[in-house]
């Protein structure tokens, strides 16, 4: 509907408002920091109004692009685009309202509000384009921008505050002087590792292209079984999606590219929320999800044993590996989660860990007979995600504007300070670890409720089912020993205030150069403008189940919503849990809510005067404690690798443009020498003198060759001679002779 | 063949039509496709004349603004009995030397361009580079070619730079020994076949070739001129293996003759390999394309390894220019026609990247009386806040990111290789285009995120900077637009691949 405004608006409005942003900087340094958050929610009005249109035609908007490649520019209206772009828009607007008063002190921020929405544009060109390629360019987009956000506080002059429970690192990639420094690798490590990703997403991309011959996902909707055939039957078929999957690996943070999202916690806490919560991350699960239901749009419902009898094997050990990569991931960072010190990391790695569900969920989805119901637990657990992510991290932005540390071990007893962050932060944890009646729990038991009727009839189900309840019982320990840590216990903070700001924290400097007075004040409850994003969050985590009927006739296009139509639905989720099979599933989650819940109120709040510090420190918890710490030695391994190359260049450099090329030189120069002094010794008493200027001559004609850079014109003639052979022997070996 | 710029250059035709007749009457008509060279070789003379007294540097803009409308009102025919021909191929090619030229000239303004001999050489070696694209003839590519060529030795010595004559001595070493392949690669041809008439050469290639190419010693010999045309024309573009004198003098030259060495002569070099491949040759394309394939692969890894490991801006431009090249070199491994015509769109990006790029550090450097290192770049966002973005979009756009027109040009390069079956091939230009990151995102990080030691703002000359604020607009406006250019080189590349 849109009001009967052309469709793209969508796009632009956030993207060229972007342009604006340091230009309403030069009136008004309130209209500036309000511009994102008006465009924002201009745009989040129109994607509401997106809803009746699902499904509608786009002839007037469609825009030819590129004619020679055929590429056209369409918005693409169905409902998983239209959900993920009314929650992206709706997000980033409370996201974007929070920042206005959590960026209030900054320096710069024309540069951050003109990122942040750039940002926001970046994802609702990824969700609502229709064509692959344009998906991509707002992909990048995003890219760079979380690449300047992470990296915003570069300016820090600071050392980095350091990890009172960490490990000092021996690799020299990851020393740094300053907090700035710091903040810029990170950043930096962002974008390329998801460069990474975004490299053979492309290639996938291209290579899918050569067999649709169209980049538009209607039209490769439309045509599913010719392509799919074909591509099967050149055996390319499950490389092309490995390849595009290997794009959502790297933005989603999934097993092995998960190490960048951890180190993405240096930006504000308003970019954290915007990158985990409402855009970036979800655009690989997006992307899954995409093609899951192109794939499945072929024939009515499964991917799989229906639709595509030939391609059986290809499409089933794709999904096959979404599922496993999933609930790898779930399991994997969620133990990592446990032994986190920084509280906004804790709380990456539980994104990380519930993105994995979410991809758990495409996977099952792409493995059971009927993808829906996977598929729609997977939606919904990106939508309930969304909200109490957003919840938490403006929560924990909160938290550490006051006590000026990013480390728990540093925190305590916040309880009686902020009582209000207090209270949302737990309806947050509590959806997180997926306690009833909280909108966390009815996503993710219903992923598991999946996984487990996976198991039924897979052995890999099975393996996924366990990951998914352990991953579950992780979970819940370290949301309860979050709070455990932060909340409770003696009030570390206040006592050390004064400690604290003179070693200058984390989120301090620009807050206290400006406003010095805050320091010592006691931690309190952030302000309005921060507050109301987080009250509509939790409201909405406590009722979110009562919108999951209204998301599931959206998604399935059944129709109008009526009171009976919508009490039956709610009726069944609830009766779906208790009654057999859904039954089994559930009470194992109870079971493993207990299992990671109990050790962890035991250990951080029931012990709440005792210091929340705890490390194991012997025998075998000692050794898992070190494992976990140290990531699984994954991150470890990417900088070896990284400084490796790094060293490779450099010597490559030393070695062969230096030392072999000089070598040739300071030998042949050698040789002269050696030469002209036999010649000299020689011819000594014959042409007296001669020979000496000889010597002379081509020492000094070497020597001043050797003065500039590094080349020397010989070597340089050799080294073509050479290529020469090389092009020759290509040559004959093409010719069939070798 | 004019399809975007089709109304302006009829009302221009239109408007100048009276003079055009008048004028038509005075020149042979067999000089009518060479005019735009011989334009350029009379301004080159009348600047050289006058900057015994004034500054000739307006001549010079005179000539290359002269010429441009020659090319709008001159219709496309051949000239010299054919030995030089205007097509929609080097029509393209002569738009992107041109635009090149024009953007040098402005950044002459800098250093040298008040003296008469400098811009007589910049001149002449333009005439030269516009000869080269339209011969199609061994013989005339060799004259041109040597047209081209001397003048820039020579240019390259009259740098600033203290390492100038060094730069310049092996450039003029390396180009020797090229020439001196390029010869041989001729009398081989002539050798075998009694042709150096490049299309009359085609269908002798394609009798030799059609008995099998492993039958006949012709060609063998023939496959080994080939490989001395890919080396000796190569060196100018910096591939494989003749990319070594590139980064020396590239950094030693005057910063306005590197954009011109690396925006004009390079392309230059193109369309002689592309002239060569896919005229002459094009029958033996499955004879030629792993070698094309193999230069592409090695000139990717050397450039992209080497840039890491640079400090100066200039060297690591002049190492990230050699992987371009290698980037582009896969439009030509793939053959097609979108692939031929993707190399087109690349030469045409790179030019304005890369002459931006080079025409920025030049003016940098020029203002800081210094070879400009990575550590002058801290802080430049605060020092010269355009200069800064400008830089950041040309690095993004060298990059290949959206938004800018390095996407698009990459991307059709790598989708023309999966189209032939060659997606590796795209794969390890994709992952290239990743580790080259690695030094563009050096010079963001230092342009925005290090603090400078020295705060105080750096004015830079307007001249230039409009230069390349020119660059970027384009930049930019065609990634919106890419059709605008991307028609004219489809157009291009039908003209000259016969499929």
């Amino acid at each position: 509907m849109l009001f009967g405004l052309p469709y793209y608006l969508i796009l632009v409005i956030p993207l060229a408002g972007s342009l604006v942003v340091p230009l309403a900087g030069r009136f008004s340094e309130k209209l500036r920091d309000w511009t994102p958050a008006l465009l924002m929610g201009i745009t989040m009005i129109l994607c509401w109004s997106l809803f009746p249109d699902i499904g509608s035609p786009q002839g007037p908007t469609s825009w030819p692009w590129i004619e020679a490649l055929g590429l056209r520019f369409e918005v693409l209206l169905d409902p998983l685009s239209v959900i993920m772009a009314v929650l992206s828009s709706t997000l980033c607007f409370l996201i974007y309202v929070y920042s206005t008063e959590y960026m209030a002190h900054e320096g710069d921020r024309d540069r951050f509000f003109f990122l942040m929405l750039a940002f926001g544009g970046g994802m609702l060109t990824l969700v609502l384009s229709n064509n692959l390629l344009i998906a991509f360019i707002g992909w990048e987009i995003m890219g760079f921008c979380s690449y300047g956000l992470i990296g915003f506080w570069n300016d820090r002059k600071n050392p980095p505050e350091t990890d009172p429970t960490g490990i000092e690192s021996k690799n020299p990639l990851l020393r740094f002087e300053t907090e700035g420094q710091y903040n810029t690798h990170c950043g930096t490590k962002a974008f390329v590792v998801t460069r990474v990703g975004d490299a053979f997403m492309l290639g996938g991309i291209l290579l899918l292209f050569m067999f649709t011959g169209t980049f538009s996902f209607t039209e490769m909707a439309a045509d599913a079984q010719s392509w799919w055939q074909i591509l099967s039957s050149v055996g390319l078929l499950f490389p092309t999606f490995l390849l595009i999957f290997a794009g959502a690996i790297g933005k989603s943070g999934q097993a092995p590219l998960d190490v960048w999202l951890p180190e993405a916690m240096a930006g504000p806490t308003s970019v954290s929320a915007l990158i985990h919560a409402a855009t970036m991350v979800k655009a690989g699960i997006y992307i899954t999800a995409r093609f899951l239901v192109t794939m499945a749009s072929a024939a009515d419902s499964g991917v799989v044993p229906e639709i595509l009898p030939p391609s059986f094997d290809s499409a089933a050990s794709f999904f096959t590996v979404v599922a496993i990569v999933g609930g790898v991931t779930a399991f994997m960072t969620a133990t990592m989660g446990m032994v986190s010190n920084e509280l906004k990391q804790v709380l990456a790695f539980s994104t990380l860990s519930q993105l994995g569900y979410m991809m758990l969920a495409m996977g099952t989805g792409g493995l059971l007979i009927s993808y829906q119901e996977a598929y729609m637990s997977g939606i919904l657990h990106i939508i309930s995600h969304g909200a109490f992510k957003a919840l938490l991290f403006l929560a924990a932005g909160g938290v550490i504007h006051v006590v000026h540390t990013k480390y728990l071990s540093k925190m305590g007893g916040l309880k009686q300070y902020m009582p209000k962050t207090f209270i949302v932060m737990w309806i947050g944890v509590l959806a997180l670890s997926g306690i009833p009646p909280f909108s966390g729990f009815w996503s993710k038991d219903s992923i598991i409720e999946y996984a487990y009727d996976l198991a039924l009839h897979n052995d890999v189900g099975i393996f996924l089912f366990i990951l998914a309840i352990l991953a579950a019982a992780c979970t819940i320990f370290y949301s309860i020993r979050l709070m455990g840590m932060a909340f409770y216990g003696p009030s570390r903070g206040v006592a050390s205030t004064e400690d604290m700001s003179a070693s200058l924290g984390h989120e301090s400097h620009g807050h206290s150069e400006q406003e010095p007075h805050t320091e010592h004040e006691e931690p309190h409850d952030p302000g309005r403008a921060m507050m109301c994003p987080l009250y509509i969050l939790a409201a909405f985590t406590i009722v979110a189940f009562a919108v999951f009927p209204f998301v599931e006739a959206v998604l399935f296009s059944e129709g109008p919503m009526t009171v009976s139509v919508w009490t039956s639905v709610l009726t069944e989720m609830v009766l779906v849990k208790l009654t057999m099979p859904g039954l089994v599933p559930f009470v194992f989650t109870l079971g493993a809510l207990a299992l990671g819940g109990i050790p962890a109120y035991i250990l951080y709040i029931g012990r709440s005067d005792r210091p929340n510090t705890a490390i194991p420190d012997a025998g075998i918890r000692k050794r898992l404690y070190g494992f976990l710490k140290h990531r699984w030695y994954i991150n470890e391994f990417y900088y070896w690798i990284v400084g490796g190359v790094l060293r490779f260049t450099s010597s490559w450099k030393s070695k062969i443009d230096d030392r072999i090329i000089d070598g040739i030189d300071f030998g042949s120069a050698r040789t002269a020498i050696s030469a002209s002094k036999r010649i000299r010794w020689f011819d000594d008493h014959i042409v007296d003198g001669f020979a000496e200027e000889i010597s002379t001559a081509s020492v000094a004609a070497s020597e001043s060759s050797e003065v500039i850079e590094t080349g020397r014109v010989n070597d340089y003639v050799a080294v073509l001679m050479f290529g020469v052979g090389v092009l020759v022997i290509l040559a004959l070996i093409s010719l069939g002779v070798i | 063949m004019f399809q975007l710029f089709t109304p302006i250059v009829d009302l221009i035709r239109a408007i100048l039509s009276p003079i055009t007749q008048q004028l038509l009457q005075f020149i042979p008509s067999d000089w009518l496709g060479s005019m735009p060279a011989l334009t350029l070789v009379g301004f080159a003379v009348i600047a050289l004349v006058v900057g015994i007294r004034w500054n000739p540097l307006p001549v010079s803009f005179i000539g290359v603004l002269v010429v441009t409308i020659e090319m709008i009102v001159l219709d496309p025919v051949s000239s010299f009995g054919g030995l030089f021909v205007r097509d929609a191929f080097s029509d393209f090619f002569i738009y992107i030397i041109l635009i090149v030229g024009f953007l040098v000239l402005m950044s002459s303004t800098l250093h040298s361009g008040d003296q008469g001999p400098y811009n007589f050489l910049l001149l002449m070696s333009f005439a030269g580079a516009i000869l080269v694209v339209t011969a199609t003839d061994l013989i005339a590519l060799f004259l041109a070619w040597e047209l081209m060529s001397t003048p820039t030795y020579v240019l390259t010595a009259l740098s600033p730079n203290r390492g100038a004559v060094d730069g310049a001595t092996k450039y003029f070493v390396m180009g020797l020994m090229a020439t001196t392949l390029m010869i041989f690669g001729i009398a081989l041809v002539y050798g075998v076949t009694g042709q150096t008439s490049l299309s009359v050469l085609s269908s002798t290639v394609a009798t030799i070739w059609s008995s099998g190419p492993g039958l006949s010693p012709a060609a063998y010999t023939l496959m080994l001129a080939m490989i001395l045309f890919v080396i000796s024309f190569g060196f100018k573009v910096g591939i494989f293996p003749g990319w070594m004198w590139v980064p020396d003098t590239y950094s030693t030259a005057d910063g306005s003759v590197t954009s011109y060495l690396a925006g004009a002569t390079k392309k230059a070099g193109v369309s002689a390999l592309v002239r060569i491949l896919m005229v002459a040759f094009i029958v033996a394309r499955l004879s030629w394309a792993p070698l094309i394939v193999g230069v592409s692969i090695l000139t990717m890894v050397i450039g992209n390894v080497l840039a890491l490991a640079q400090r100066k801006i200039m060297r690591m431009l002049a190492y990230s220019s050699i992987a371009m090249m290698g980037y582009l070199m896969i439009g030509l491994a793939a053959g097609t026609e979108l692939g031929v015509a993707a190399a087109f769109f690349q030469a045409f990006v790179h030019a304005l990247m890369k002459t931006g790029a080079f025409i920025l550090v030049w003016t940098i450097s020029v203002r800081l009386a210094r070879d400009v290192t990575y550590d002058d770049l801290a802080g430049l966002s605060q020092r010269a806040p355009l200069a800064s973005a400008m830089f950041a979009v040309l690095m993004l756009a060298l990059a290949g990111m959206p938004l800018t027109a390095g996407f698009w040009s990459k991307l059709i390069l790598f989708q023309s290789a999966v189209e032939v079956g060659m997606w590796w091939l795209a794969l390890i230009g994709l992952l290239n285009s990743v580790f080259s990151l690695g030094y563009y995102l050096r010079v963001l990080k230092y342009c925005y995120m290090i603090e400078p030691k020295d705060g105080s703002p750096l004015k830079l000359a307007s001249v230039p900077v409009m230069a390349v604020v020119l660059c970027v607009v384009g930049v930019i406006a065609f990634f919106v637009f890419p059709g605008a250019i991307l028609d004219y080189a489809i157009g291009a590349a039908a003209g000259i691949v016969v499929p």
